[in-house]
């Protein structure tokens, strides 16, 4: 039977329905059936009605149809995807194994940008951007008085002002005080000196952490007359009680006085920083009226929807109005600062850290620059290879997505490399790093970091991929398989690599100016005048626990005898002791009142008290400028004498001769105690090489012994000798004293620059890697160009050239390209820099030497770096090269 | 329950359709003759049905489809049985047998009581 014409579409399609496939197959069952009703007899009309009943509704089984073969097809394109992705890999890892050269350069140079990153990402997270461990502690802040007088925007806080603070205030959910104080704990095993802080009861329930064990203070605990007690850390409990369950209610004697264990704080928790024990703060009845006497840390927290701004207006207020009602003083010379404490606590380091993460960025854009030109390089080798492929049909986004693929795999080495690197780095970083880097004790390489460093690797893949992807793939093709034609495309990639290489100079110039004014600011901050002769000196402290030494007798008579031995080793010249003497992290202070003057409680000024013998003063070479140093007239029996500081001189006897005037410590009532001041020394830095000297008194040593002091030893020997000797003599003495920082007082110092030597060697560090990658950058693209000129410098040669010239020319082309980098590095410098003026001491930030000798450096590297491939070409046979 | 009667519909027809391939590719034309010979139940249903239920088969590589050339030498889309299909195919098989047990048992033991 034969089918009209008609029967090519026998049923009216709709229009978009199903797709094509899915029809054609409909179509074929429905006109098969359609001729099996008619062979039964049916005429087609009734045939084709009948088998549209029976099949259903067309359109709509042809769509489902449709809709499914969509899902198939999506489902093979991924598949196709997929493959196709592997095969780029394998191609991929075919290709760099085939180049290990380029294949080791260019993921070394990836790891180490990246591991740089993925180190100094994991300090910042853990200092900057992990939460403090308390609860809410967005909601916690510190409180300071704004001490408008003195020009403290955060000086400590009065016992009185705090009360007035914490009873009056509508935005604080509580406030808490503290004072950090070095006590000395005796009773369990060795004798030791702890960092500790005396802090009101509500201190804990503010920070919201609860104890492991025990409890924290109850409020009568900071009354007068209270019993005694303390919470242990984590650290000390683990240390000096072996973890013992049964602590609590155990006693330790703390400076002399029997405290009861009343808890133990869980691990982590150690605020304020390097606490191991906690007592009860209870003020001393002077304290509780001394508006001037200020001595405290003040901690609070925030009621919740509380700003710290608004916070800072309420206190603020509540000072005011505290100082008024005090009359005599002018209500608006007092204030109150609010921080938070994050902010707080990461304050001084901040900035520092941000500038290392953008330093250490910057050397990630360099190496990706220098890898983005080896591949450059590379890909002038390949641009037959590429120009095939495209010939044979391959896409550019298909090249670009074989080329981008390399990249990733490059990265991904360059990353897993990096990972090692960053680990090992951020081992040093926990040795070198200073005592103020805070919250380092949880550094180490996290999920959050390992993201990072994916997301770094990915980012440098990108970075350093694209533009030399996006190059090969659009080749001259003409030019190229026209066989020997120098193509121009050889041109263009050559101004690329150019700009790639004044980009690397320009970072390099960037990190070693910010490096050079680090390490001029480091160098300045050494040269600082501290007040005294540190060479040849050596220093130790000694506390005599009152258990063994309990009358002051004993003590005297100790130091005397050890005094004595320790000038018989030999090489020991002379030795001085005295108490917080050199940089001192606990000093003594007290407020003072000066005889005939009129005492106002309000105006007392802290001044810091040590005690000293005459001999300390000449061994550090502090300058005795009026009146005497202690002699042996001011004995024990005699009268008390004292001696202050040239700081303190200056702000309370201006024009007058301070020598025979009288002051006392506290409260001058009838029964004070006067001490005649006898001289003016010169002053001494304390507390970090910064910070501006302090007004300071001195007792007189023999008069007022103390159970912890410092000695110093001057020799002329090597310190490595001494020490020995000194400890012997020590231990000949009393075999159990504990005996901390035997060290020359040098290295006391040292350790007091941490912070700007830690800072100078990061940043110096990556510099240097920056100037060697852009050498390297600079060696790389001068030798390119020069290989790929060899014909035009050998015609040059030919037509009568000399090698000189040869080698000038090249030589120029190079500085040209380092002088606009050093051009842009500069200006770029300029405004960066301007960052910095926090982290650098006593230099400017523009300043013109760091400036100059960075130029310099760069330029003569620069020199050096292109002056090996000039040579190289000017060496070139012409001859030869013109046949080649 | 119109979404049970049509699980069931796409699990009986997917099972008719496997089976109709174990001797062999077939298009849909054939596989509907074929079943409509060996079950009754199929002829109630529309014939058209079977597509989707084709279509879905190939979806999950159960078959897979080619276009070929008809005994009456028409391009016809051809189906055949996938390795991964022969496994169901028996599967479904062996759980029809023992629910059709299970079933039978519980309806005796419904019926029980009455006798």
């Amino acid at each position: 039977m034969k089918l009209g014409r008609g029967w090519r579409r026998p049923f009216g399609w709709s229009d978009g329905v199903g797709s094509d496939d899915v029809r054609d197959e409909v179509e074929f069952h429905l006109r098969g059936r359609i001729r099996e009703f008619m062979a039964q007899g049916m005429s087609e009309p009734e045939a084709r009605v009948e088998v549209q009943r029976r099949f259903g509704n067309v359109d709509h089984i042809v769509d489902r149809c449709a809709a499914i073969d969509r899902e198939i097809n999506a489902r093979q394109r991924r598949r196709g995807m997929i493959e196709g992705l592997w095969q780029d890999v394998r191609y991929a890892l075919r290709l760099l194994r085939r180049n290990p050269g380029y294949t080791a350069v260019a993921a070394m140079t990836l790891a180490l940008g990246i591991g740089a990153n993925t180190a100094i990402f994991s300090i910042v997270n853990t200092v900057l951007l992990r939460d403090l461990p308390y609860a809410a502690p967005d909601q916690l802040v510190m409180v300071w008085l704004d001490n408008r007088i003195q020009g403290f925007q955060e000086d400590l806080t009065s016992y009185p002002y705090f009360q007035h603070l914490r009873q009056e205030n509508s935005t604080l959910a509580d406030l808490a005080a503290y004072r950090r104080a070095q006590m000395g704990l005796t009773g369990v095993g060795d004798p030791e000196r702890l960092g500790g802080a005396a802090v009101t009861p509500s201190f804990f329930d503010l920070l919201g952490v609860p104890p492991l064990r025990g409890r924290t203070f109850l409020p009568e605990e900071g009354q007068p007359g209270a019993e005694r007690v303390v919470v242990l850390s984590h650290g000390l409990w683990n240390r000096r009680f072996a973890a013992d369950e049964d602590v609590v209610g155990r006693t330790v004697t703390l400076d002399g006085t029997v405290h009861t264990v009343v808890g133990v704080m869980p691990a982590g928790f150690g605020f304020p920083e390097s606490t191991d024990i906690w007592t009860a703060l209870i003020p001393t009845e002077q304290a509780r009226d001394a508006y001037g006497s200020l001595w405290l840390y003040t901690v609070g927290r925030l009621q919740p929807g509380t700003t710290a701004l608004q916070a800072r207006t309420d206190l603020d207020g509540i000072i005011s109005r505290a100082t008024q009602e005090r009359g005599q003083v002018d209500p608006t010379s007092f204030g109150a600062t609010v921080n938070p404490l994050h902010a707080q606590l990461v304050g001084d380091v901040r900035s520092a850290l941000w500038i290392l993460f953008g330093a250490v960025g910057m050397v990630l854009l360099v190496a990706c620059a220098n890898v983005a030109n080896l591949s450059l390089a590379r890909a002038a080798a390949r641009e037959g290879e590429m120009a095939l492929r495209i010939a044979l049909g391959a896409g550019g986004s298909q090249l670009i997505r074989l080329l981008l693929t390399e990249s990733i795999i490059l990265a991904a080495f360059g990353g897993a490399v990096g990972l090692f690197v960053a680990h090992f780095s951020l081992q040093a970083v926990a040795a070198l790093a200073p005592a103020e880097l805070p919250r380092l004790e949880g550094i180490g390489l996290d999920t959050t970091v390992l993201s990072f460093t994916v997301a770094a690797s990915v980012l440098a893949a990108l970075l350093f991929g694209l533009v030399p992807a996006w190059q090969a793939s659009h080749p001259d093709l003409q030019g190229q398989l026209r066989e020997g034609a120098a193509s121009q495309l050889g041109g263009r990639r050559r101004g690329l690599r150019r700009m790639l290489v004044i980009a690397e100079v320009a970072a390099a110039v960037v990190l070693l100016i910010g490096a050079g004014l680090l390490i001029k600011s480091f160098v300045r901050l050494h040269a600082v005048d501290v007040g005294f002769e540190t060479e040849g000196l050596i220093a130790m402290q000694l506390t005599l626990p009152s258990s063994q030494y309990p009358e002051v007798s004993d003590v005297r008579a100790f130091h005397t005898t050890l005094m004595e031995r320790l000038r018989a080793v030999p090489g020991v010249q002379d030795v001085g002791l005295g108490t917080s003497l050199l940089v001192g992290e606990f000093p003594q202070s007290g407020t003072f009142a000066i005889e005939g003057r009129t005492f106002e409680p309000e105006d007392a000024v802290e001044v810091l008290i040590d005690s000293a013998d005459p001999q300390l003063f000449q061994l550090l070479g502090v300058p005795i400028l009026q009146g005497r140093l202690f002699d042996h007239a001011d004995a024990d029996d005699q009268s008390p004498v004292i001696l202050i500081n040239q700081t303190m001189a200056e702000m309370f006897w201006r024009d007058q001769d301070p020598v025979g005037h009288r002051i006392t410590f506290g409260d001058p009532g009838p029964d004070a105690f006067w001490f005649t001041i006898v001289g003016v020394v010169g002053d001494r830095r304390r507390a970090g090489l910064q910070n501006e000297p302090r007004p300071a008194t001195f007792y007189s040593y023999v008069q007022y012994p103390a159970r912890a002091v410092d000695i110093v030893v001057a020799s002329d020997l090597d310190p490595t000798q001494v020490i020995p000797s000194v400890r012997r003599a020590v231990w000949d003495l009393d075999a159990g004293l504990p005996i901390s920082q035997l060290e020359t007082v040098e290295t006391l110092y040292e350790v007091r620059a941490a912070g700007p030597r830690f800072n100078m060697m990061v940043l110096g560090l990556l510099a240097a890697v920056a100037l060697a990658m852009a050498a390297a950058g600079v060696y790389g693209v001068t030798t390119h160009s020069v290989a790929q000129r060899t014909r035009e410098l050998g015609l040059r040669m030919a037509l009568g050239a000399q090698s000189q010239d040869v080698v000038r020319l090249v030589i120029r082309q190079s500085l040209g390209m380092i002088a606009v980098g050093l051009g842009i590095g500069v200006v770029i410098a300029l405004i960066v820099t301007r960052f910095m003026a926090s982290l650098i001491y006593n230099v400017s930030e523009t300043d013109v030497l760091t400036f100059a000798s960075v130029v310099a450096v760069l330029g003569v590297v620069g020199l050096i770096a292109s002056l090996i491939p000039a040579v190289r070409a000017g060496q070139v046979d012409a001859m030869q090269s013109l046949r080649e | 329950m119109g979404r049970i009667d049509a699980d069931t519909l796409y699990g009986t027809l997917s099972v008719l359709i496997l089976k109709s391939l174990t001797h062999g590719p077939l298009h849909g034309l054939a596989i509907a003759r074929h079943i409509a010979e060996e079950s009754d139940a199929f002829l109630k249903v529309e014939e058209g049905a079977l597509y989707p239920a084709l279509h879905r088969l190939e979806r999950d590589g159960l078959v897979k489809a080619e276009w070929g050339v008809s005994d009456t030498n028409r391009r016809a889309k051809f189906y055949a049985l996938t390795a991964p299909g022969r496994r169901q195919l028996a599967r479904w098989l062996q759980n029809w047998v023992r629910h059709a047990h299970a079933v039978s048992k519980v309806l005796q033991i419904a019926i029980g009581p009455e006798r």
